[in-house]
């Protein structure tokens, strides 16, 4: 599956990283050789495939030059904001969307606390979080639904309520917001188009379009209330990309549809990418990581982690190689150049190692980890960089 | 975009989904029979003086009978005035000054509430001013309940022209300006419907504090009008204002016009500020 952190040990030896040296043609590493011993001959074919081609894994790479603080916990980072002009950047990409210190409180309930992120503009950008994490009270806040009690909110450098300066710019996809019942598609979504700014013309164009795109030619005049949830669903992407908005907020676009449903909403997602900044909040984590360039982590609130999904996935710095019962060369590992940390968890008998990014790319360091391990007859099940946002998540959420 | 567009947008959606809606087709139905009923009264009425049970009268005493009766309400000016206007239509103006706040009620509890409960206002609420959303919702019902009162009263002038007892001069002449002073008096109550529907997130609490909201206002105006120390206290309710509707004076017509329309625009100013301020 693409997107997936899970990097694949190729059977066919091509994959950088897993199969030796020799047979990649490429000189051995001096640090690596160094602290290798003589090796058997090179079979890579008996090595366990993957769950995903080497090719699809560099998708995830880190953007060049991104300049990320580190938040204290391993393998992930929070960005830092500098400002320019006025606008606050993100790897010189202009922020689409800012968040400023945002507060929501309702009553004694801190439902979002002090959360300041920005969505580079043209990115698809993930709000994750368990139940109750504050995902869709921040969405809603994004959306202009909820004033924050305190902070900033600028959309297009607007605020979320300057509805006339937004005007067409900004789709949403509310959660849970129903259809008005006795309304046929077709009227509904003329109605919105016509609020957008477009002609007769221009909104029957609109509709047409952006109901074939959710597969939803025929449904011009069925009621809205006789949709099935699926179809509501799509109705409501529908009138979200109505229009070519800059900016489009999803709040559980998957939700409650079947997979072929899913599956079809995730490629008009991903066909949205590159023309409009997409924020998509969720609890389908698979999903996310497929989709999205960027991420912020919440619980209770708070923001835990936010940056590119390969810096939350760690995936850039981190590596595990899984090992059959044998020879555990953690030392020798621990001794190639870039590697900071080497432990070997014995219940899940992964060797997980964190390295220095600046030193080499995940593929450079599989290259190099599992020369030495192949050297000392290491027995390799599996090879994954990073750990997944899954598992990340796990650890930064209560 | 304007927020005189958004709002008249919005009012030309609401007028469609009202008027398609079954509540919409019921209310219909509802007004046509308010319409027969009346009509159906004064057949009844006529045949019993064209057999004879009752002394026919010239309409020079009918004229004289009906401005009698309407100096206990107005004052020699007006009843004067009014007592030219067929009484059939007269009634039918006062009765639908008396029910239609209720169907007024009845159309619009739930136009912002409903939205609320359900949050289809987000739908909208990114596309359009929130004060426009609130704006366009009111005259939405506004131009709906002018309709109804329109088969209403159509179908008693139709019916007064069949029967042939009134001319249709009369009718013509006074039919349409009793609608308008109605469709005028409704201005207040629509004001005050969107207004209670804006405070609450559930349709049925404000169809029930609406109805609670009406027979206060009703009430008050009432205990306050009399007495005569309390009686400038009536001002502030919208019932006042159409006793200057059908004054023979143009000035207090379009005075009472403005105070009824306005006093609606001012609640629906307030609803809008409430939508505005509020979470949806």
């Amino acid at each position: 599956m693409e997107g997936t952190e899970k990097e694949a040990a190729a059977s066919n030896g091509s994959t950088p990283g897993v199969a030796a040296p020799a047979a990649l043609g490429a000189p051995v590493p001096a640090d690596a050789a160094g602290a290798a011993r003589a090796a058997p001959p090179p079979q890579a074919s008996v090595l366990p495939v993957g769950e995903a081609p080497a090719a699809e894994a560099v998708v995830r790479e880190a953007p060049a030059g991104p300049d990320f603080a580190s938040s204290g916990v391993p393998g992930t980072s929070k960005v830092k904001l500098s400002k320019k002009s006025g606008k606050l950047k993100l790897n010189e990409r202009p922020a689409a969307i800012d968040l400023k210190s945002v507060v929501k409180t309702f009553g004694q309930l801190t439902a979002v606390n002090n959360v300041t992120l920005d969505v580079p503009d043209g990115s698809v950008f993930g709000l994750i979080g368990p139940n109750g994490a504050g995902k869709t009270t921040t969405f809603s806040m994004l959306a202009g639904y909820l004033a924050p009690t305190s902070g900033e909110i600028y959309i297009l450098d607007r605020l979320p309520t300057a509805v006339d300066a937004l005007r067409g710019q900004v789709g949403v996809l509310p959660q849970d917001a129903l259809l008005p019942a006795q309304e046929k598609v077709g009227r509904f979504l003329m109605y919105l188009a016509a609020l957008q700014g477009m002609t007769s013309g221009q909104a029957k164009t609109a509709v047409e379009q952006v109901l074939t795109e959710v597969e939803g030619r025929d449904w011009w005049n069925i009621k809205c209330g006789t949709l099935s949830h699926g179809m509501a669903k799509r109705v409501g992407l529908a009138q979200a990309l109505l229009g070519e908005p800059r900016v489009i907020l999803l709040d559980e676009p998957t939700a409650g549809l079947d997979p072929r449903v899913a599956y079809g909403v995730r490629q008009l997602v991903k066909s949205r990418k590159g023309r409009a900044t997409l924020v998509i909040s969720s609890h389908n984590l698979q999903e996310l990581e497929e989709i999205c360039d960027y991420a912020a982590i919440l619980d209770h609130g708070v923001l835990v982690a936010h940056g590119s999904m390969a810096e939350l996935t760690a995936s850039s710095s981190e590596i595990r190689v899984e090992l059959a019962v044998g020879p555990i060369p953690e030392e020798q590992v621990r001794a190639i150049q870039g590697v900071k940390t080497a432990h070997f968890d014995k219940a899940a008998r992964e060797l997980n190692i964190t390295f220095d990014r600046h030193v080499g790319d995940a593929e450079e360091m599989i290259r190099r980890v599992t020369y030495v391990l192949y050297q000392y007859n290491a027995r390799i099940s599996g090879i994954s960089k990073g750990r997944g946002l899954e598992q990340r998540v796990m650890e930064l959420t209560e | 975009m304007s927020p005189v567009r958004e709002a008249g947008l919005t009012a030309l959606r609401e007028m469609r989904r009202n008027l398609g809606s079954t509540k919409g087709i019921a209310m219909f139905v509802l007004f046509f029979l308010g319409g027969a009923v009346p009509s159906v009264v004064r057949i009844l009425f006529m045949k019993i003086v064209d057999q004879g049970t009752m002394v026919e009268a010239s309409e020079e005493m009918k004229r004289q009978f009906f401005e009698q009766q309407l100096l206990r309400v107005y004052d020699a000016d007006i009843a004067h005035y009014l007592s030219a206007a067929p009484w059939t239509l007269f009634l039918l103006f006062k009765g639908t000054l008396v029910f239609v706040p209720l169907l007024i009620l009845l159309i619009g509890f739930d136009q912002i509430a409903g939205e609320i409960q359900h949050r289809s206002i987000r739908y909208i609420a990114g596309r359009s001013r929130r004060e426009s959303i609130v704006a366009g919702k009111a005259l939405g019902v506004w131009g709906v309940i002018s309709a109804m009162m329109l088969v209403l009263h159509l179908t008693v002038w139709i019916v007064m022209i069949a029967e042939g007892g009134t001319p249709v001069s009369a009718v013509l002449a006074w039919g349409p300006r009793f609608w308008l002073f109605s469709v005028a008096s409704a201005g207040a109550y629509v004001g005050l419907t969107a207004l209670v529907s804006s405070l609450f997130r559930t349709p049925i609490v404000a169809l029930f504090v609406g109805i609670a909201v009406f027979f206060a206002v009703w009430l008050t105006s009432t205990i306050l009008g009399l007495f005569p120390s309390t009686k400038p206290g009536t001002w502030a309710f919208p019932s006042s204002y159409d006793s200057l509707l059908v004054s023979n004076q143009p000035l207090h017509v379009v005075g009472g016009f403005a105070a009824l329309i306005g006093w609606g625009a001012l609640m629906v100013a307030i609803a809008a500020v409430i939508v505005k301020r509020r979470d949806v």
